[in-house]
């Protein structure tokens, strides 16, 4: 199989995708047998408690740590093997927004200027203004929702193909969660960037996901479009996932979680 | 590239502020006179500030530049980057090792700038500019940061990995002291000069290096399994490198005794056996592996491994029973704390070895004499302090008394089996007193002490040449202002063999003959002759032989058949010498023995009396470190151990 045919065949398959993937910190299994395929130019929600192997999973999809089992593709290649050059194309929004705390949101951006091969300065300085972070002001100074907006803006920056953000809106407010749904609805879906979130914020996400998938207990409850799951169960989407949650909960008591 | 300067730029700017800090410390030294410090000494504190908060910075930075960041999880805002773990493991150390260096260097300009090195010596300076000096340099930031890195990661990842850590230690350290000191001990890594202290530690350096690689590639930014990872990469590295010393050491240990420089040999009295220890030509430096070798076939058994004599490393070599049937090596026993004998029965196919612990025996130190009963029933152990007897095999002690301090034993001897008599001068500390202490000791426990006048004091650091006693220890001969035949037990002077000091040698002949060889002060002692005179049993002169042989450490004997003795000189240890063998009766040279000299015994132990009859074979040494036998009586020649010697069998003694 030549170079091409691998190129154009990763291009036409998924996003990203898991199979039979299993991660473990030492015996302890934290999602074991999850396969998962998502669809490119989707916003694609994954759903789950706390401890459901949500962060756990967004480590292995971002090539942080190896599966212990089964394989996963993003973009069509190996993010432990490929880290690097796949972090070029995807932009990364942490569940914890961390960076040196002594440097400002325009020497971030300038950082990060320096690590990515193409780097949409004025787009970044845009959105900080539209989210209202001081430029100026050392990362540690700002707040939690600047740190959220900060991580969001810079993980734009390059203009990805493919968006991860772990819980992006824990711990933020009402306004500072909308506007970065907002974003991600407004600036990203008509791109065509394929935007994978995980998250328990059901109500904010039941506006912008088109599919989901319901984590629990490291095992895969649910998953589908999202609209297609509400049609056949005529529920909505807190009713979807209390009852694959139910379902699971017997599992979930044996299995000791981490994430 | 860009990348990795990118990384290591942004530490930097984190930690800039110990820049001016730095330069800020560097005046506190200019003030110190003001505070009566010596100006002189100013630069020596300025200097130690320097490396002080060079090696601060180090730990400061070495501390914080991973396992800080993965704890945080500020790790994963490079790790979320296009950028590779080479470049983010790169860009965390070259910031490291540049914060370093510039803190100890903008700590030193201010106070170089006023004492400057010219004015205070400067060799610290001029150290780290050489190639030795700047490695060792690297060596020592490179763990001082390493270290830091370990301990921290350690500290925050809290994983049960830390008791593998600490399991890991210790083995490293055991394995060090086994595999990794000899070699610094017995000057292996002496060989690589001024390289060797950085070079013993690079291997940790990398261990550090490999680690924190393996942390960054395999851990990136989960702190446990980076801490996994770091331990495992530092680990492997230290690992390797204590199999490649503990090969390197045991194949230095392999060598035959073909592969040995001999520097002192002891034999049986029939001439079978032979006892050689040499520093190997496999770049053992001087360890001083020795060989248990019957020289009628060459089988040989290496010295089993045993710690040396106390912390000065005393070869001791070892002692053969009168009747040829054990030998014993001394050594330190396993606490380092007293004296232990490796006991061989030479009487079975292979010598069968037993260890004896000797009871409450001080650890040998230089001053140390030992000497084996004719039959190895019992060994005497003298010191600076006392003399004792142990029996064997047990190693209980049956008799003993208390000289010291200040004694120093000369020579050993056993009248019989269960009676022995130990002859010792006045130590360092009253090295001025004229006089020689005997003392006698019996398996039945009974012990006496005599002290007789000489002429003039002897020197205790050759107090083993000062004193020669005969085979049976009846008779001895001093060399106090001449040299005297006195009574073995009481001292009296029985004649007087020479009058005033000179180079002499001596020797008892087994018809109870004297032959002493060399020329007193005053005689003409600037050419190549040299005396030989004979005495009779009474220490009345028989004869004289002049001898074409500088007067140089001479040394007679052995009598190599009755009635004809050995006589060579000693000049250098790198210049070959002739012996020559002189009929004492018909005083004249009967054969010339070509680079060839006597093989040197141990000073430490009682070799078996020449004068105790033997069987006419004989080991002789040439400027190589060779040892040739020789039977006189049937002119066989052949080299037994050193460069040439045949390669015998390897024998294991049980």
């Amino acid at each position: 199989m030549s170079a091409e045919t691998t190129t154009t065949a990763a291009a036409a398959g998924p996003a990203l995708e898991t199979e039979a993937l299993t991660v473990s910190y030492g015996r302890t299994r934290v999602i074991e047998d999850l396969t998962l395929a998502v669809p490119r130019g989707s916003v694609y929600a994954l759903l789950g408690r706390n401890g459901a192997g949500k962060s756990s999973l967004l480590r292995v999809l971002l090539g942080q740590r190896p599966p212990a089992r089964g394989h996963v593709r993003l973009l069509g290649e190996d993010p432990w093997t490929r880290r690097t050059s796949l972090m070029a194309r995807a932009g990364v929004v942490p569940e914890e927004p961390d960076a040196p705390p002594e440097m400002t949101p325009r020497q971030l951006s300038a950082f990060c200027a320096r690590l990515h091969a193409r780097w949409d300065g004025p787009a970044v300085e845009a959105r900080l203004r539209r989210f209202e972070v001081p430029a100026d002001r050392p990362f540690a100074r700002l707040s939690k929702g600047q740190k959220g907006a900060l991580m969001l803006a810079l993980a734009l920056g390059h203009g990805p193909e493919l968006l991860l953000l772990d819980d992006p809106t824990l711990g933020l407010d009402v306004v500072a969660r909308d506007a970065v749904f907002q974003e991600v609805i407004g600036d990203l879906a008509d791109r065509g960037t394929t935007v994978f979130v995980s998250t328990h914020d059901l109500r904010a996400i039941e506006g912008i996901a088109d599919h989901v998938a319901i984590l629990h207990g490291g095992h895969l409850a649910l998953a589908g479009p999202l609209e297609a799951l509400k049609a056949e169960r005529g529920l909505s989407l807190e009713q979807i996932f209390a009852s694959a949650a139910g379902t699971r909960a017997a599992d979930a008591s044996r299995t000791e979680v981490r994430s | 590239m860009s990348k990795l300067l990118a990384v290591a730029a942004r530490e930097l700017r984190e930690r800039w502020l110990l820049f001016p800090g730095a330069l800020a410390s560097g005046f506190f030294p200019l003030v110190l006179p003001a505070f009566g410090v010596p100006r002189d000494a100013a630069p020596v504190v300025g200097l130690f500030g320097a490396v002080l908060l060079g090696a601060a910075a180090g730990v400061v930075t070495g501390s914080s530049m991973l396992a800080r960041d993965a704890a945080n999880g500020r790790l994963g805002f490079l790790f979320s980057r296009p950028v590779s773990w080479p470049a983010i493991w790169g860009g965390k150390w070259l910031a490291a090792l540049v914060l370093v260096v510039t803190t100890g260097l903008l700590a030193a300009i201010p106070w170089m700038a006023v004492y400057p090195p010219e004015t205070h010596g400067g060799s610290w300076l001029r150290a780290m500019r050489d190639g030795p000096g700047a490695l060792l340099f690297l060596v020592f930031i490179v763990l001082a940061v390493g270290f830091a890195n370990f301990g921290a990661t350690l500290f925050r990842s809290r994983s049960p990995w830390v008791a593998l850590d600490l399991v890991l230690l210790l083995a490293v350290f055991w394995a060090t002291r086994r595999y990794v000191a000899p070699l610094w001990l017995y000057g292996v890594l002496g060989r690589l000069s001024d390289w060797s202290a950085a070079v013993a530690l690079l291997p940790l350096a990398l261990a550090v290096l490999a680690g924190s690689v393996a942390q960054v590639a395999v851990g990136r930014t989960d702190v446990q399994r980076a801490h996994r990872a770091l331990s495992l990469g530092f680990w492997a590295v230290v690992g390797f490198t204590l199999a490649v010393a503990a090969g390197y050491w045991a194949w230095v240990r392999s060598a035959s005794p073909a592969e040995v420089r001999v520097q002192a040999v002891t034999r049986d009295p029939a001439g079978r056996w032979a006892y050689v220890e040499g520093s190997r030509l496999r770049h053992g430096g001087w360890y001083p592996q020795g060989f248990l070798i019957d020289t009628t076939n060459g089988r040989y058994a290496a010295r089993p491994d045993v710690l040396l004599g106390g912390p000065s490393r005393i070869p001791l070599g070892a002692l053969f029973s009168a009747d040829g049937r054990f030998v014993a090596q001394p050594h330190l026993d396993h606490d380092g704390r007293g004296v232990a004998l490796s006991l061989f029965d030479l009487t079975a196919d292979t010598p069968h070895v037993t260890e004896v612990a000797l009871e409450s025996s001080p650890p040998p130190t230089w001053a140390t004499a030992f000497a084996l009963s004719p039959s190895a029933t019992s060994v005497f152990v003298a010191h600076e302090s006392g003399a004792s007897l142990f029996a064997l095999p047990s190693g209980r002690r049956v008799a003993t008394t208390t000289i010291g301090p200040g004694w120093q034993p000369a020579v050993l001897r056993f009248l019989g089996e269960g009676e022995a008599r130990a002859w010792g001068v006045p130590g360092k500390q009253a090295r001025a007193r004229a006089e020689v202490r005997g003392v006698d000791l019996a398996t039945d426990g009974r012990t006496r002490a005599v002290t007789f006048p000489i002429a003039t004091a002897l020197d205790p650091a050759a107090a083993e040449r000062g004193v020669l006693p005969d085979a049976g220890g009846r008779r001895i001969l001093t060399r106090d202002d001449g040299l005297h035949l006195r009574d073995g037990a009481t001292g009296e002077l029985l004649a007087t063999l020479a009058e005033g000091k000179g180079r002499l040698s001596t020797v008892f002949l087994a018809d109870g003959r004297i032959a002493v060889a060399g020329g007193l002060d005053g005689s003409p002692a600037n050419g190549p002759q040299t005396s030989l005179l004979v005495f009779d049993a009474a220490g009345a002169k028989l004869g004289e032989v002049s001898l074409d042989l500088w007067p140089w450490r001479l040394s007679v004997g052995p009598e190599v058949v009755p009635g004809r003795i050995a006589v060579s000189s000693f000049r250098s240890p790198f210049l070959s010498e002739d012996t020559l063998v002189v009929d004492v009766g018909e005083g004249r040279v009967v054969d010339r023995l070509s680079g060839l000299r006597p093989a040197m015994g141990f000073w430490s132990v009682s070799a078996v009396p020449e004068d105790a009859g033997g069987t006419g074979v004989h080991f002789f040494r040439d400027v190589e470190g060779r040892v040739v036998r020789i039977d006189f009586a049937t002119g066989d020649r052949k080299v037994v151990a050193g460069p040439g010697a045949p390669r015998g069998e390897r024998i294991s003694a049980r």
